[in-house]
């Protein structure tokens, strides 16, 4: 028999996999926007972007092309500070025991992986992508560097996507080991490694590396391209990164309806 | 006990968890009967948290069964966790929240307002635990006990039918301990306590039924009172004045005895005598002993088991099998 105190309370009905997703989709954001991590990352990636391009902005006016390809290379450290963001996502829940406790509550697996999904990835673009790059814009105006902002917009897009490509990818891990070490040490080793590996005919145009950095099939990253209105010499890179994006996620919830915590 | 299903909180058939080839939980049948205080114990490693896991839906059985108040404990997870509040061993909660949004967040799963209603239940759960005056403080800042507390007040915000209880007295202090004990008394009117503890003096104090695991096995179930008594069943003491050893060699002489310790000197002292019949020992023995005229029984008493000595003759020796 419910007590006064509960018994004036309004029962939640939400059932199968919307079970407890509003409320930890609300603990998810707030993990990111009521805490000092959205203004530090913010501030962190503002002042990283902003700071390395400030060269070339300012600098010799012949290397104001070079602002472009600039901004995708300086994304790829963005995406290595993603996997780091993220490793905790999961194995953190996992080996602390918080997981297995808001499992003991009456939400799905698939609110949980939502919830750890889309308040991330929400908080990674926003302080990572949109607001340096709003920076950024305002930056390349103050230096009477025109650009186009819907071109502008396309091209962060595409830089957004790598970094999606690292988050999905280490959520996924997440749910595949129960350390944090290969959590964080396999995206670490595909981000350094595609270096090495973008130079074989044919598969640098694939590789996310080709949306933020050129390579030998490509001399223009696909970011830089966008942005620049030139050709895009590695649509490819846009197909896998997307697609494997999607394996990773499916992957991520496949495993962790069958995870025992 | 013979209990219908109906009146049982938790049942289980033949519950297993095997992994890798080892069996964590061996086909227990547990029958937790409504409005108990039950308690489950066990060494570490018999199985418990396994067991309380898969109860919640955490992991899944190997085979066998469980239901929770009629509900299948695989089919209908989601359900089984509306009516049940969860405290794990060393219970975690998020660094960022305070305790007071520690428990709006655990809040947020049963109820979705009045907003100040949900206030409400919180501070009276802060307060049923005390610690309303840590309730602005981050978790990282709580000690131990302090997150115990809070670990209980969100596993009872809703006002669950059962809580399950995993170690909830483990990381507390004598006071704290108490304090858990006076809360779980309370429970017992509205809920059903299933709770694990190593504090075998906390089980004897305020549960109504107890079972012992031992390497995933059920070596005891009941409710205490029997346990209690089931423990020292076959042992009487007698204090005499006479001859001992003339007392001691006539009881040894008895079919219905298995053994005799004497304490004390050669004119008087303290028989402990362990017997194979209880009902011709409680018939016979004092009669046994009177017969010859040159003693005296001053005393005769079945001593109590306390719970330890069960619990310890039931883990190191005792039968593997339920």
């Amino acid at each position: 028999m419910p007590s006064n105190s509960t018994a004036l309370l309004e029962a939640r009905d939400d059932h199968g996999w919307r079970a407890g997703l509003s409320t930890l989709m609300g603990a998810g954001f707030a993990s990111w926007w009521r805490t000092k991590d959205w203004w530090t990352q913010a501030l962190l990636w503002t002042v990283v972007l902003n700071g390395s391009l400030a060269v070339a902005v300012w600098g010799d006016a012949s290397a104001r092309d070079e602002v472009f390809i600039l901004f995708g290379v300086m994304t790829m450290f963005a995406a290595i500070a993603v996997a780091v963001i993220m490793q905790e996502a999961i194995v953190g829940e996992k080996r602390s025991g918080t997981a297995a406790w808001v499992l003991s509550k009456p939400t799905s697996r698939e609110a949980f992986m939502f919830s750890k999904l889309v308040p991330n990835a929400v908080g990674v673009l926003a302080t990572m992508i949109v607001i340096p790059s709003a920076f950024l814009l305002l930056h390349l105006s103050l230096a009477g560097i025109e650009v186009s902002a819907p071109r502008f917009a396309l091209g962060a897009m595409v830089a957004a996507l790598n970094l999606m490509f690292f988050l999905t990818l280490t959520l996924m891990l997440g749910t595949l080991f129960d350390s944090a070490g290969p959590v964080i040490a396999i995206p670490l080793a595909f981000a350094f490694g595609q270096q090495l590996i973008a130079g074989i005919p044919g598969l640098g145009s694939v590789l996310p590396w080709a949306l933020v950095v050129g390579t030998s099939d490509s001399d223009t990253s696909v970011t830089s391209a966008v942005i620049t209105g030139q050709p895009v010499e590695a649509p490819g890179a846009l197909v896998f990164t997307a697609g494997a994006c999607v394996v990773f996620i499916l992957v991520a919830f496949w495993k962790w309806n069958r995870t025992e915590l | 006990m013979s209990v219908d299903s109906t009146d049982l909180a938790v049942q289980t058939k033949a519950l297993s968890k095997v992994y890798e080839g080892t069996s964590a939980v061996d086909a227990i049948d547990l029958n937790v009967p409504r409005h108990s205080i039950y308690g489950f114990l066990g060494p570490n490693g018999a199985g418990k948290t396994t067991t309380m896991k898969m109860l919640l839906g955490l992991i899944r059985p190997t085979s066998g069964s469980g239901s929770i108040f009629g509900l299948d404990i695989e089919k209908d997870s989601p359900e089984v966790r509306r009516r049940v509040g969860y405290l794990p061993q060393e219970p975690r909660f998020y660094p960022h929240m305070t305790a007071r949004e520690t428990l709006r967040f655990a809040a947020g799963f049963f109820f979705s307002g009045p907003a100040d209603r949900i206030e409400s239940r919180v501070d009276e759960m802060l307060e049923m635990v005390g610690i309303q005056d840590k309730a602005n403080r981050p978790i990282k800042t709580l000690s131990g006990g302090e997150t115990q507390r809070l670990g209980i007040a969100q596993a009872q915000i809703h006002e669950p039918d059962l809580l399950i209880l995993d170690e909830p007295a483990a990381a507390l202090d004598p006071l704290g301990r108490r304090d858990v004990l006076a809360i779980l008394e309370r429970f017992r009117a509205s809920s059903t306590v299933l709770y694990s503890t190593h504090i075998l003096d906390d089980v004897q104090r305020v549960s109504d039924m107890i079972c012992i695991l031992k390497d995933g096995r059920i070596v005891e179930q009941g409710p205490i009172g029997d346990v209690l008594s089931s423990g020292n069943d076959s042992v009487f003491t007698i204090v005499i004045e006479g001859d001992v050893d003339r007392a001691r060699a006539t009881l040894l002489d008895q079919p219905w005895v298995d053994g005799v310790d004497a304490d004390g000197g050669r004119t008087s002292g303290r028989l402990r005598i362990t017997v194979n019949d209880v009902g011709t020992a409680e018939a016979r023995l004092q009669r046994v002993l009177l017969e010859d005229e040159a003693l005296v029984v001053k005393e005769f008493s079945r001593p109590s088991a306390s719970l330890e000595d069960i619990f310890v003759d039931l883990v190191e020796d005792g039968p593997t099998d339920a």
